[in-house]
C-alpha cells in the first residue's frame, strides 16, 4: 500500500518527497494542473506585513523577519503554527529537489522583481530567467525591451511606471523603453507568450535575441535588459546566460502573468520532481475512511487504490480542492470549512450559499472564500465534524488549509511547500498497520 | 428680467440632456433638420437603460393584447431601424415552449395575430413545433415540453446605437460632450428657459451654455433634472436586470414563465447570453446600480423550469437598468404601459422645457422624431425628419468582413465583430494598421478587440475610461472580466489622453473593480474559479495595496 498524494501542485510534489524521504511508497494521483501551473516566476515565502508604499527601497527586510512578522500577525498561518523552523527545513529540502529557483537565504533582504504590470514587488527567491533589481549595482540603467510587434507588453508604459517606483522609493536605477526586432512574420503578433518562447528556444533564436539586445545597447546604452517572460521554456536557465554573454549585460525577464512560461516552467519542474514516483493521472472524487481511518481512495474512472495514508494537496478553487456549486464544500469528504481557526458559518440563502457573504464589496478586499479551508490540527490533519481529526493518517496540505490568504500574504508556494513537506513526512509516519 | 438687446444670441437652438437612445437620437434628429443643438450627458452615452437593455429591438409580442398600438408603431420603428443601421442587427429565433396541447394551442393564435406584424420589421412568421422538433432544435429543453411555437426578434448592441447616433449628430453640428452634468437650467422673463449651467466631470471647470429649448432625456433621472427647475414629472422607475453567461447556451432564445408568472428568457446575444429580464420599482441610487442575490436567483430559478442545465452555466456578469416607465399608481409594474408622452412644461410655468418619459428601445426614433417636431415648431424651424431615411454612420453599405481581414492581416473573426460593431466604418477604423502594425495586436482577447479599434473608441467616439471602451466594444465584458486586458486598455487610455501610468494603474483598478461588482451577486462554480485567479493575478503584480 502507497501514501497517497492527491494533487501534484508544489504541495503534492513536496508531500510526495518528503514520504518517499521517510521510506514510504507513494502514488501520486492528481487530475489537471491547478494554480501552481499558473504562477509567474516568483517564489513567495512572505510579503513584510510592515511594508508601507513608498517606503525606500532597500528598506527591504529579510526573508526571516518577513515570515516572522506575517506569523505574528496572522496566528492561524502555517508559519505561524508549525513555526519557521519547520518552514526553512522544508524548503531546504524541496528546492534543491525542483532546481528552478535559486535557494533562499532566509538572512537575506527580500528580493526586488519587475511586474508585467509596471509594478515592483519584493519575493524570497525566483526563478533564473527573472530579473533582480536588487542585483543591479546603483545607477544601472534597464532598458525595458519590447519585442516589436508583440503588444503584450507597451515598453513605454511599463519603463514609465518603473521610473515612477524608482522615484517614490529613492531606488537608485534608471528604466528606458527599447524597441527590438524579434517577430519575423506579420501573423507573429498574434502568437501566444510561450509560442513566442517557442521561438527564442529555436535553433537561431537566442542568437538572434542576443543580437537584437547588443545592436540597442549601441544606440542606446544600458545596463541591463528586462524582457518579457518568453525567455524559453525547457532551456530557460540556459537561454538567460548565453544572452548574457551576447549582449554584455544582466538580462532577465519581468514577472509574467497566468498561462506563461513562468507558470510552464514550475509545472515541468515538478513533472521532473515526480518522475520516478508513481502517478495516477485521475482526480480523486472519494476516501474510504473506516475505523478512523483513511483505507483508500476513490478515482474518477471508478479505480479504488488502497491508501496506507492520504495527503489532500487539492488546492483551493483553482485546483478544485473547494468548490462553490451553490453553498461551498470540499468535495471528497465534504470536511467542514473554517476561517480564522473556527468552523465557518456559510450565511445561506434558500436557494444557494450567498456569494455576497463570501466576497467583500471590493474586488481586493480580503475576501473570506479566499481564506476558507479545511480546518486542521498541528501535525496538519484536517478536521472532521465533531472538531477531532477526520482520520490518523489523513493530512492536508496547501492552499486547502485554511489561515492563509496567498493573494494578500504573499505567502502562496511557501506555505505549499512548507505544508506540503511535512504533511508528506508526518503521513509516512502514521501509515502504520 | 426682461431680455435687453444686449443680451448675445443663444448659442445653441436646443439643449439636450441625456445620452441614451432617445437623447441621442434626438441630437440626430434636430441636427439632420439643421439645428444647432448641444447635448450633455452625465455618465457615458447608454450608461442607462438603453445599455443595460435585453438588447432587443423586439415588437413587444406580450404588449399585443393591451397596448396593440404599441405593438404595432414598434414593429413599423423596428423596420426604419433596420433600415438605417442593418449592421447593429441580428436575428435572433425565439422558442416559447408548451407545458400542454392546450397551451401550445393558446400561443399559435397568439402568434398568428401578431404574424400581422412581423412583415412591418421583415420578421418570419411562426411555426409551431412538436416536442420532438423543438427537442432537436435545443436538447437542454426540460421533459415537460410538448411543443413549441418559433417567432422571431431582432437583436442590437443599444450601447452602439447611442454612439451611432450621436456621432452623426456631430459630423452634423452638434456639440455633444460625456462625462458632462448639467447643475441647473437657467432661466429667464417669465420663467423661460435660457440655457444650463454644465459641469466638466473629468476636466473640471463649469460654464454657462445659452439656448431657448432644453429637452430633458434623462430617462430615469429625468425627474431629478425637471426638479431643478422645481417642476414634479412622475415616473415609475422600474429596475431590470440580466444575467450575463459566458458564451452562446443555444442557437435559440428560449421563453419561460418566471416563479411569479411573469415572462423571462435566455437568449443568445454577440457573444455571450443574456437572461432576464426583472422589472421592480426602484427607489435608489441610479448612478451606482447592482443586481442582487435575490434578482439573480429569481431568474435561475425561473429558467431552470425550462432550461434545467441553466445553473451549470457560469455567470460572467450581470447587466442592470431602470426604465423610466409611465407612471401610474395601483399598476403591476409588468402591466404598466410602455408607451410614451412628450412633457411641453409651457403650460407648467417653464417655457422652452421639455421632459420625455416612457418609451420603448425598439421605438426610439418614432419617440426622438416626435419630440424633435416639438423642438423644431417652437423653435420656427421647418425641416422634416429625416432619420428613418437616411443610414447611420456604417450603416450605409454592406462589407465583407473576409476582404477586411486579408487586407489588414486580422482574424477574420476579429474582422466580423469589427464589421459589427462599425459596419463600412470598419475600414476607417483598420487604416492606421498600415502605417502602424502594431496596431493589429489584441487587446481583449474575448472578443476580440484590437487595439485599433481601442483607440478609434478614444480618438473618435469620446471613450474616456475603460469602462468607455468597454461599453463601445464590449472589451472586458467577456469570461475574463477584464483580467487579460484592463491593463492593456488602461494604458491605451492613459497614451491617447495624455495621462499618467499611475492613472493608468488606478483606471485598470477601476475597471476591475466595476466588472467585480457586477457579478459578485452570481459569484458560483467555475466564475469562482476565475474570480480566484484574477483577483491572485493583480494583487500580486499590480503593486495594490
Amino acid at each position: 500500500m502507497s501514501v497517497v498524494i492527491v494533487g501534484a501542485g508544489v504541495a503534492g510534489a513536496a508531500a510526495a518527497l518528503a514520504a518517499q524521504a521517510a521510506g514510504a511508497r507513494v502514488l501520486v494521483a492528481s487530475g489537471p494542473p491547478g494554480a501552481s501551473a499558473l504562477c509567474a516566476g516568483a517564489w513567495d515565502v512572505a510579503f513584510d506585513p510592515k511594508a508601507v508604499r513608498g517606503d525606500r527601497s532597500d528598506a527591504r527586510p529579510t526573508i526571516e523577519t518577513a515570515a516572522q512578522r506575517l506569523a505574528a500577525l496572522r496566528r492561524q498561518h502555517p508559519y505561524a503554527r508549525l513555526g519557521l523552523g519547520a518552514a526553512r527545513e522544508a524548503h531546504a529540502a524541496v528546492l534543491s529537489r525542483l532546481g528552478a529557483y535559486a535557494s533562499i537565504v532566509w538572512e537575506a533582504p527580500l528580493a526586488l522583481v519587475a511586474t508585467d504590470l509596471g509594478a515592483v514587488r519584493t519575493t524570497a527567491t525566483a526563478q533564473s530567467s527573472v530579473l533582480r533589481l536588487d542585483s543591479l549595482p546603483a545607477g544601472t540603467r534597464v532598458a525595458v525591451v519590447e519585442l516589436a510587434g508583440y503588444r503584450e507588453l507597451d515598453a513605454l508604459h511599463v519603463a514609465q511606471s518603473l521610473t515612477d517606483w524608482a522615484t517614490e522609493t529613492r531606488a537608485d536605477l534608471t528604466f528606458v523603453p527599447v524597441e527590438v526586432d524579434f517577430l519575423t512574420r506579420r501573423s507573429d503578433a498574434l502568437l501566444a507568450p510561450h509560442e513566442i518562447a517557442r521561438m527564442v528556444e529555436a535553433s537561431d533564436g537566442v542568437a538572434r535575441l542576443g543580437a537584437a539586445l547588443s545592436d540597442a545597447r549601441t544606440r542606446l546604452p544600458f545596463g541591463a535588459a528586462l524582457l518579457p517572460g518568453v525567455l524559453g521554456v525547457a532551456d530557460a536557465a540556459t537561454i538567460v546566460d548565453r544572452l548574457r554573454a551576447l549582449a554584455g549585460v544582466p538580462v532577465g525577464e519581468m514577472l509574467a502573468g497566468p498561462g506563461t512560461p513562468q507558470g510552464l516552467r514550475l509545472h515541468a519542474a515538478i513533472e521532473a520532481l515526480l518522475a520516478d514516483i508513481p502517478q495516477a493521472p485521475a482526480r480523486v472524487v472519494g476516501v474510504d475512511v473506516e475505523r478512523h481511518r483513511a483505507r483508500a481512495v476513490r478515482l474518477e474512472d471508478g479505480t479504488v487504490v488502497a491508501a496506507s495514508a492520504v495527503v489532500l494537496a487539492t488546492g483551493r478553487f483553482l485546483g478544485g480542492g473547494l468548490v462553490k456549486e451553490g453553498r461551498v464544500r470540499e468535495p471528497i469528504l465534504d470536511l467542514p470549512l473554517y476561517l480564522d481557526g473556527r468552523p465557518a458559518t456559510l450565511v445561506g440563502a434558500p436557494f444557494g450559499a450567498d456569494p455576497t457573504a463570501l466576497f467583500g464589496q471590493g474586488v481586493f478586499d480580503r475576501h473570506d472564500a479566499l481564506r476558507l479551508g479545511v480546518g486542521w490540527d498541528d501535525r496538519l490533519r484536517p478536521l472532521g465534524r465533531d472538531g477531532a481529526v477526520a482520520a490518523a493518517n489523513l493530512f492536508a496540505a496547501g492552499d486547502l488549509l485554511e489561515g492563509h490568504d496567498p493573494t494578500t500574504d504573499g505567502s502562496g508556494l511557501g506555505v505549499a511547500a512548507t505544508t506540503g513537506f511535512w504533511a508528506g513526512r508526518w503521513a509516512a509516519e502514521a501509515r502504520g498497520a | 428680467m426682461v431680455a435687453t438687446s444686449a443680451e448675445p444670441p443663444a448659442q445653441f437652438d436646443a439643449v439636450i440632456i441625456g445620452g441614451g437612445v432617445n437623447g441621442t437620437g434626438i441630437a440626430r434628429d434636430l441636427s439632420l433638420r439643421g439645428a444647432k443643438v448641444a447635448l450633455f450627458e452625465k455618465h457615458d452615452f447608454g450608461f442607462g437603460a438603453s445599455g443595460n437593455s435585453s438588447g432587443m429591438i423586439h415588437g413587444g409580442p406580450r404588449y399585443l393584447e393591451k397596448d396593440a398600438d404599441v405593438t404595432r408603431r414598434s414593429c413599423i420603428d423596428s423596420g426604419y431601424i433596420q433600415r438605417i443601421a442593418p449592421h447593429l442587427l441580428f436575428r435572433i429565433p425565439f422558442l416559447l415552449p408548451a407545458r400542454s396541447p392546450r397551451r401550445l394551442f393558446e400561443y399559435d393564435t397568439f402568434f398568428d395575430a401578431y404574424d400581422v406584424f412581423q412583415p412591418l420589421k421583415r420578421g418570419k412568421r411562426h411555426t409551431v413545433l412538436t416536442r420532438d422538433e423543438v427537442r432537436t432544435l435545443e436538447p437542454g429543453l426540460s421533459d415537460a415540453i410538448v411543443g413549441a411555437v418559433t417567432f422571431d426578434e431582432w437583436g442590437i448592441d443599444g450601447a452602439r446605437l447611442c454612439i451611432a447616433n450621436v456621432v452623426d449628430a456631430r459630423e452634423h453640428g452638434a456639440s455633444v460632450a460625456n462625462h458632462h452634468e448639467v447643475e441647473a437650467i437657467v432661466r429667464g422673463a417669465g420663467g423661460a428657459v435660457r440655457g444650463v449651467v454644465v459641469k466638466d466631470l473629468v476636466g473640471g471647470g463649469r460654464r454657462t451654455v445659452t439656448a431657448p429649448i432644453v429637452v430633458n432625456a434623462g430617462g430615469a433621472w429625468g425627474p431629478k433634472i425637471a426638479a431643478l427647475t422645481g417642476l414634479t414629472v412622475k415616473m415609475r422607475p422600474g429596475k431590470g436586470i440580466h444575467l450575463v453567461l459566458d458564451r452562446r447556451i443555444g442557437n435559440y432564445a428560449v421563453s419561460a414563465t418566471a416563479v411569479d408568472g411573469r415572462t423571462i428568457f435566455a437568449e443568445p446575444w454577440q457573444n455571450v447570453s443574456l437572461v432576464g429580464t426583472t422589472d421592480d420599482d426602484y427607489y435608489g441610487s441610479l448612478d451606482d446600480l447592482r443586481a442582487t442575490v435575490d434578482e439573480v436567483q429569481y431568474l435561475l430559478q425561473s429558467m431552470e423550469s425550462v432550461l434545467p442545465g441553466i445553473r451549470q452555466a457560469r455567470i460572467i456578469g450581470t447587466t442592470v437598468g431602470v426604465r423610466p416607465t409611465l407612471y401610474r399608481y395601483g399598476v403591476l409594474e409588468d402591466d404598466l404601459s410602455r408607451d410614451h408622452v412628450i412633457y411641453d412644461h409651457d403650460r407648467d410655468g417653464v417655457p422652452g422645457l421639455f421632459s420625455l418619459v416612457g418609451g420603448k428601445l425598439a421605438s426610439y426614433r418614432e419617440l426622438a422624431e416626435e419630440a424633435s417636431d416639438a423642438v423644431a415648431a417652437r423653435s420656427g424651424n421647418p425641416t422634416r425628419c429625416s432619420t428613418h431615411l437616411r443610414p447611420l454612420p456604417g450603416g450605409d453599405r454592406e462589407i465583407d468582413p473576409r476582404a477586411l481581414a486579408e487586407r489588414f492581416g486580422i482574424a477574420e473573426y476579429a474582422a466580423r465583430r469589427l464589421v459589427y460593431r462599425h459596419g463600412s466604418r470598419a475600414e476607417r477604423v483598420l487604416a492606421p494598421i498600415l502605417s502602424d502594425p502594431r496596431l493589429r495586436a489584441t487587446t481583449c482577447t474575448c472578443e476580440p478587440v484590437l487595439e485599433a479599434e481601442v483607440r478609434w473608441a478614444v480618438r473618435e467616439e469620446m471613450a474616456q475610461s475603460c469602462e468607455d471602451v468597454g461599453r463601445r466594444t464590449r472589451l472586458g465584458l467577456g469570461p475574463c472580466g477584464g483580467m487579460r486586458c484592463a491593463a492593456k486598455c488602461a494604458q491605451i487610455v492613459a497614451q491617447e489622453t495624455g495621462r499618467s501610468p499611475a492613472w493608468a494603474r488606478a483606471e485598470m483598478t477601476d475597471f476591475l473593480a466595476a466588472r467585480f461588482v457586477a457579478r459578485r451577486p452570481a459569484l458560483d462554480g467555475d466564475q469562482v474559479r476565475q474570480e480566484e485567479l484574477a483577483i491572485a493575478r493583480h494583487r500580486l503584480a499590480g503593486g495594490l495595496p
